[in-house]
């Protein structure tokens, strides 16, 4: 039986035509001369290395009914790996390159449904590129490119050259709050460090399943955090009237200008959104007092004063991003460039399908409980849900479980054993279309042993 | 000859065909990437060697009663050789893809080839006879009609059936064999009374001919995807894969439904290969465990046979006078069982 260790690591790369997932590929293939690879694609690209084996094929989905889970698969990549397997020498990597519109889906199910494909082959990674400049175009209107994003383990957001940095923190912005696990690479012309692409193990349930605590955690009140270098002295805070009548702004001193220092000003911030702000009309004064202020917004926006005592760093904490608004800290007619942007997953969505739903508990769980419930989601809305992983602390049991899923597909078995000192907890995502937050935290709830 | 094996042949790469010579003295062996060459089965000797398909071999077939050889591979062509000088032929375009399939049929005079979802009927001497283009996905299975005056073909949704009428192919298939899933091999009964398809979902779909719609049978319970399927000389028994165990369906009378199968057990891994003997009773089958048996299905007795250094069994095949088995293995190494009876 093949460990993991023996298992032919695949890669998916999807992204719409253009995105750039040839010019990825050409780089991989360069990079790793020498070891055999073999890609698998269904455009003609333009793969110009030599020496590697390109198989061109269409993609073939069926359905396959095994019992009662019904899922599709792409059957040409079944019967292609199933030749490629027999060979003496194995292959170190295989590519597969989808076409612009696939649905990722049929590629990941079938490493989970037929066998000598789980035994000779670990499906890496699902690598979705970008096109930063054109992806607003079909990111409301089409599902390919929800799925694309929703299934990426890694996404890279390509031609950066050809978009603002707002723009390029608008769109991040919007890709985290669909997808909240995937890591995200800004790249122009495909290049980035091929340690994040390759042996990503994003499907090993043997690879340490750890997730970054950020993603995971509520999700913040305000979408948008940055610093200012001000000098002493008033300036105007200005805004055009956007999609809401008002926002909630907080700023405060910061020193020194580092990550920790923006980190507990980030957590004070969560803890003071939570309050009621003092409401401001336009004219108004504003000082960064650590007090949550509400900015009325007439119908052709509102200028505040924004009175600095001291030269210094400064955080601002808004609740919608600037750009909506067209917020800008003003002096003379100058705009202050914040010297650190970060936008934050939206806590509200406008109007947005696809999402993140994200729990995490400590308290144990009756595995017999959870089984039920997760077989009741999987039959249920296991087309809404594209993928889910997580590890559980069970009631009883010394290890953890680790488990993950595509649609209504599921994989799971227990992990190591619970360290001594360990913060036994249970963390889930699911990631999906038209998810349900409070029914799924009320069904994991009712899991609790 | 003294039961057991002679010589081992190291062809390099995974067996991906074995198939004997009409005289039975020599053997055509393909591995996946690199030469494809024909053996003496007294010696292992090499007696020629013919040029690899670019990126991988697929098949390997011999005409059963002229020196023609035909391979095939990935780079979508199929290639008739001179088995007694080692010359090619002529080089024949299967069709867009992997050429996957190349048979002759069991009258030697025509040769079938498929890649990707077209399907060509050649004349043995390498002129087109025949084309369909008209399957809805990658051709998976080909088997030709005993009678050598059709074909039978598989893909998703079932198997469809063509057939020369009057010394032409007619332009569409004459039957539609079909059933929702995915076709993954397929044999023809040598009475030409019975269509068997392996499927990827794990069950096999068995067609009486003539074929008429609702009287399909299947059968599941298979522990995974069937793509070892072979029937007996008789067409009584119809042996299948798809898991460690052996089953054997017996469709004499009423059968196979409402029956319960011979059940072989012996492989501690997956059956890769299944074949029984030309004319004889006895079955061969190859395992991912690197073990072959021979089973005599009547005397309930099975004789086990490994080889060394141990490996998957990728293909087997009995020379013409069912006197030899040879075995092919996924490290490359090729070697000939020969039986008591020689």
């Amino acid at each position: 039986m093949n460990t993991t260790n023996d298992r032919i690591p695949v890669t998916v790369l999807t992204g719409f035509l253009g995105s750039g997932k040839t010019t990825l590929l050409n780089h991989i293939l360069t990079a790793q001369h020498g070891k055999r690879i073999a890609v698998i694609e269904n455009e003609y690209g333009e793969v110009g290395i030599d020496n590697e084996l390109v198989v061109n094929a269409d993609e073939e989905i069926f359905e396959m009914n095994n019992g009662c889970i019904c899922c599709t698969v792409r059957g040409d990549l079944i019967r292609i790996l199933g030749n490629l397997m027999k060979r003496k020498n194995k292959f170190d990597y295989i590519m597969i390159e989808t076409t612009g519109l696939a649905d990722p889906a049929p590629v990941a199910q079938t490493f989970f449904v037929d066998d000598e494909m789980k035994e000779s082959f670990s499906l890496d990674a699902i690598v979705t590129l970008v096109d930063a400049k054109h992806v607003w175009q079909h990111i409301d209107e089409s599902d390919e490119c929800k799925e694309q994003i929703a299934f990426a383990d890694v996404l890279l957001l390509n031609k950066t050259d050809l978009v603002s940095p707002g723009e390029l923190d608008q769109l991040e912005a919007r890709i985290r709050s669909m997808n909240r696990t995937c890591k995200i690479l800004r790249t122009r012309n495909a290049e980035t460090d091929l340690a994040h692409l390759l042996n990503v193990r994003a499907f090993d349930l043997d690879a340490k399943l750890e997730f970054n605590e950020h993603f995971l955690a509520e999700e913040v009140p305000f979408e948008w955090g940055g610093v200012f270098a001000l000098e002493r002295g008033d300036y105007q805070l200005a805004l055009d009237a956007g999609p809401d009548p008002a926002i909630d702004v907080l700023a405060l001193p910061i020193a020194p200008r580092n990550d920790e220092a923006f980190e507990a000003a980030k957590k004070e911030a969560i803890i003071t959104f939570a309050s009621d702000g003092v409401v401001l009309e336009s004219g108004a004064t504003l000082r960064p007092d650590r007090k949550l202020a509400t900015l009325l917004l007439g119908a052709d926006g509102a200028t505040y004063t924004l009175r600095i005592e001291a030269t210094g760093d400064y955080a601002l904490f808004t609740q919608h991003g600037p750009e909506e608004f067209n917020l800008r800290i003003l002096r003379d007619g100058v705009a202050a460039e914040p010297v650190r942007s970060q936008p934050f997953a939206h806590s509200h969505t406008h109007d947005q399908s696809i999402t993140s739903v994200g729990i995490v508990d400590d308290a144990p769980l009756d595995p017999k409980a959870f089984n039920e419930w997760i077989g009741m989601i999987l039959r249920t809305k296991g087309t809404d849900i594209f993928r889910m992983k997580g590890i559980l602390n069970f009631a009883g049991s010394k290890d953890r479980f680790v488990f993950q899923g595509v649609h209504m597909l599921f994989d799971g078995k227990p992990d190591r054993a619970w360290k001594p000192g360990e913060k036994r907890r249970s963390q889930l995502i699911f990631i999906g279309r038209n998810l349900d937050r409070a029914e799924l935290n009320a069904g994991f709830k009712s899991c609790l042993a | 000859m003294s039961a057991g094996l002679t010589w081992s042949h190291d062809a390099g790469d995974h067996i991906a065909a074995l198939a004997w010579l009409p005289d039975g003295r020599r053997l055509a062996v393909a591995p996946a990437e690199g030469n494809i060459v024909v053996l003496d089965r007294a010696t292992g000797a090499v007696r020629l060697t013919l040029p690899p398909h670019a990126s991988g071999n697929c098949a390997l077939s011999i005409a059963p009663a002229a020196p023609l050889l035909v391979t095939a591979g990935h780079d979508g062509k199929a290639r008739l050789y001179d088995t007694d000088t080692g010359a090619l032929i002529r080089e024949l375009e299967a069709g867009p893809g992997w050429c996957e399939h190349a048979q002759f049929s069991p009258d030697g005079k025509l040769l079938a080839t498929t890649a990707g979802k077209t399907l060509r009927i050649w004349t043995s001497a390498g002129e087109q006879a025949f084309e369909s283009t008209a399957h809805d996905s990658t051709i998976a299975a080909l088997a030709w009609r005993p009678d050598s005056a059709g074909v039978a073909t598989g893909c998703y949704n079932g198997a469809q059936l063509f057939r020369m009428k009057n010394g032409a192919w007619e332009p569409q298939s004459y039957a539609e064999l079909r059933w929702k899933g995915s076709i993954i091999s397929l044999t023809w009964s040598p009475n030409g009374r019975y269509v068997a398809g392996g499927s990827q979902e794990a069950t096999i779909q068995f067609w009486r001919l003539p074929y008429r719609t609702g009287e399909e049978l299947f059968m599941s319970g298979y522990a995974t995807k069937i793509r070892e399927l072979a029937w007996d000389a008789t067409s009584r028994y119809l042996a299948s894969g798809g898991g460690e165990i052996a089953t054997v369906w017996d469709v004499s009378g009423k059968g196979p439904a409402g029956t319960k199968p011979k059940q072989l057990e012996g492989h501690a891994d997956r059956i890769t290969t299944l074949t029984f003997q030309r004319r004889g009773p006895l079955l061969a089958s190859g395992g991912a465990d690197g073990r072959v048996f021979v089973w005599d299905l009547a005397k309930a007795q099975r004789h086990r046979q490994e080889i060394q250094p141990p490996s998957a069994i990728a293909a087997l095949a009995w020379s013409p006078d069912d006197t030899a088995l040879a075995i092919g293995a996924a490290d490359g190494c090729v070697c000939v069982w020969e039986s008591a009876k020689g």
